[in-house]
């Protein structure tokens, strides 16, 4: 465990790694959905899976709960193949838009999952509280809205008090203070599981994970704490505003500080490291240039998503 | 394994399945069992026909009822076993809801069996309402017709129901079986129907003419159901008695390709979700 501080409290260094995946591979006929995924899960973290559609976040779930078999590579979940009956009744999960029998009322549905797992009815309204679905349970399914049938999956992941939470885009069909109370819903959660979560919403994965991994085609094309990677694409880029325009790019190129730089009017965005700074104002004031600003660029995470999958379609980043 | 049952249980306990697919079957029990061959009763000459409707009328009576209601299984009892079959495991693919039922910890052959297993109690539930009501009707015939009633013995009856049972589990483990390889309801529904009613019919029909067909006959569940009720005593179409009932084979051989079917259906479906991935 390199990242302490990225282990929320509560749990402890020793414990075995949650999810473990090593250079696993699937294809769905001509389709690679999954190529030599390798990753790591530790017990306590929010861990984000983030990639455009088609990436193989839901493939690599399916692979966790052993519904999809990897053509190649090794899979350990809870110490156990994926499968397993006695790590499946540790783990809940909610895969792709929740499923249900639609005559049947919410509550029923849990109590089918919920008797599978050998527990007793009371675990159901326990659940139906906690998505703050009771006052709907006993209406069937077929009548919910989008939002209430994506809460009633959450309460069935929820069912057992899972060691391991599998969530594809729970917050998919929610409205805002449905995703604000989904948000809050996993960070309580975190304080006893370990949560995978899957998202394309930037914003969302940026607030609630520790760790995230980003995936393009099937393909890892990063895997960092959340704080790391947006500080690692941020980092070199710095915003400068000065006048006049003519000056600056004179002291500019006579500091070495040319090399990579935009100009947009009197904005200029250079490319330098920490210590490169202090020298270039005092250069440029000294020349007698007036700095307006200078400032680092933080990128967003949805900037450095795109950056690492060379994806630019718009992707809505979370609220 | 218990908590598997547990769930599919439940389930089919508050599905409309089981209720629609019971209460259909037992309407056309009593209507084609009873309902038509009292109307041929009814109208048929009393003076000249006087023997046909005497037999006719042994048919209807309580000392009667329960092989008359087994009599009904070989053709429609069948497909309609075959459809509850098919929407044990069928509907789960329209739902999507394969995937939950097999990330909860019972395995996958486990879910399999406990959902056959929760339809075979359906049936035995149903076959159980069908002679109910078969008694029924057949005391108001009696009553109607002034005669007296007279109950078979218990071991008679007993026997025809374990006949309904078994005929109906193999339909059902068939039906079953044919919504997990159609992955749904629809293709599943119309193959097992075409299948049961058309070419089954027409192969064994055939085989009457053609006697190179006769083994062919031999492996057929339709035709097995028939001997197998024609074993009880129930006499055949041409005897009076009703459709697809026949003594095509005997009464052991065709416990035995109804055993066969039951087994087929069971390991297909649990081979084949076992296999796949679950997507
Ligand atoms: N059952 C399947 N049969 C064939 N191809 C499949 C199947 N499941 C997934 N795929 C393919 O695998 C690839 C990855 O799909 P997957 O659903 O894992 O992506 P995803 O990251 O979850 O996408 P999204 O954000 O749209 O949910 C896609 O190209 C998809 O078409
Ligand atoms: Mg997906």
């Amino acid at each position: 465990m390199t990242d302490h501080q990225d282990v929320r409290p509560g749990s402890t260094t020793a414990a075995p790694v949650v999810v473990e995946l090593a250079n696993v591979t699937k294809a769905f006929g001509a389709v690679q959905a999954v190529r030599g995924v390798t990753l790591r899960v530790e017990p306590g973290q929010v861990y984000g899976l983030l990639g455009p559609n088609g990436a193989g976040k839901t493939t690599l779930m399916r692979i966790l709960l052993g519904l999809v078999r990897s053509d190649a590579g090794t899979v350990r979940v809870l110490g156990e193949p994926p499968g397993d009956p006695r790590t499946l009744r540790r783990i809940g999960a909610l895969i792709e838009s929740p499923a249900f029998v639609p005559h049947l009322s919410g509550r029923v549905n849990l109590q089918v999952l919920a008797r599978a797992r050998g527990l007793p009815d009371a675990e159901v309204d326990r659940v139906l509280r906690v998505v703050d679905l009771e006052g709907a349970a006993d209406r069937r399914v077929t009548g919910y809205s989008l939002g209430m049938r994506q809460r009633l999956g959450v309460a069935g992941a929820l069912l057992g008090e899972p060691s391991l939470l599998i969530l594809d885009e729970p917050t998919n069909g929610l409205d805002p203070e449905g995703t604000a109370a989904m948000r809050s819903l996993i960070r309580d959660m975190a304080a006893h599981a370990t949560v995978l979560l899957s998202s394309h919403l930037l914003g969302e994965i940026q607030q609630v994970c520790d760790r995230v991994v980003v995936l393009d085609k099937g393909e890892v094309v990063a895997e960092d704490s959340v704080s790391e990677l947006l500080s690692r694409a941020g980092e070199r880029t710095v915003v400068l505003e000065a006048q006049p325009a003519d000056l600056t790019e004179k002291v500019l190129k006579a500091n070495d500080a040319w090399s990579g730089a935009t100009r947009d009017d009197s904005s200029w965005r250079l490319e330098l490291d920490g210590a490169g700074v202090p020298a270039l104002v005092r250069a440029l004031v000294e020349a007698g240039v007036e700095v307006h600003e200078v400032r680092r660029e933080r990128r967003s995470l949805e900037e450095v998503f795109f950056a690492l999958t060379g994806d630019h379609h718009p992707v809505r980043s979370g609220t | 394994m218990r908590n598997a049952l547990a769930a599919e249980a439940l389930l089919m306990r508050k599905r409309l399945a089981p209720l629609v697919v019971g209460g259909t079957w037992i309407v056309l029990v009593v209507a084609f069992g009873f309902g038509v061959p009292y109307i041929v009763y009814a109208t048929l000459d009393p003076v000249t026909k006087a023997a046909d409707r005497a037999a006719l009328l042994d048919l209807l009576l309580p000392s009667a009822a329960h092989t008359t209601a087994a009599g009904s299984y070989p053709l429609f009892g069948g497909a309609i076993m075959l459809i509850l079959g098919v929407l044990v495991t069928g509907p789960e693919y329209r739902w999507g809801t394969w995937p939950a039922r097999l990330s909860q910890g019972p395995g996958r052959t486990q879910v399999v069996l406990a959902k056959v297993l929760a339809g075979a109690v359906v049936v035995v539930v149903i076959a159980v309402a069908a002679l109910a009501a078969s008694m029924v009707t057949s005391v108001v015939v009696a009553l109607v017709e002034g005669q007296p009633l007279t109950w078979p013995a218990a071991g008679a009856v007993a026997a025809s129901l374990g006949v309904a049972v078994f005929i109906s589990v193999a339909w059902l483990s068939l039906g079953a079986a044919l919504g997990v390889i159609f992955r749904g309801v629809g293709t599943a529904l119309g193959v097992g129907l075409v299948w049961t009613l058309g070419l089954e019919n027409a192969l064994s029909g055939l085989a009457g003419v053609v006697p190179a067909l006769e083994p062919v006959r031999a492996v057929l569940l339709g035709p097995a159901s028939g001997s197998l009720v024609a074993a009880l005593g129930v006499p055949s179409l041409s005897e009076g008695g009703a459709v697809g009932v026949g003594e095509y084979m005997s009464g052991p051989v065709a416990c035995a390709v109804l055993l066969a079917y039951t087994a087929a259906g069971l390991a297909v479906a649990t081979v084949l979700i076992r296999r796949r991935d679950i997507t």
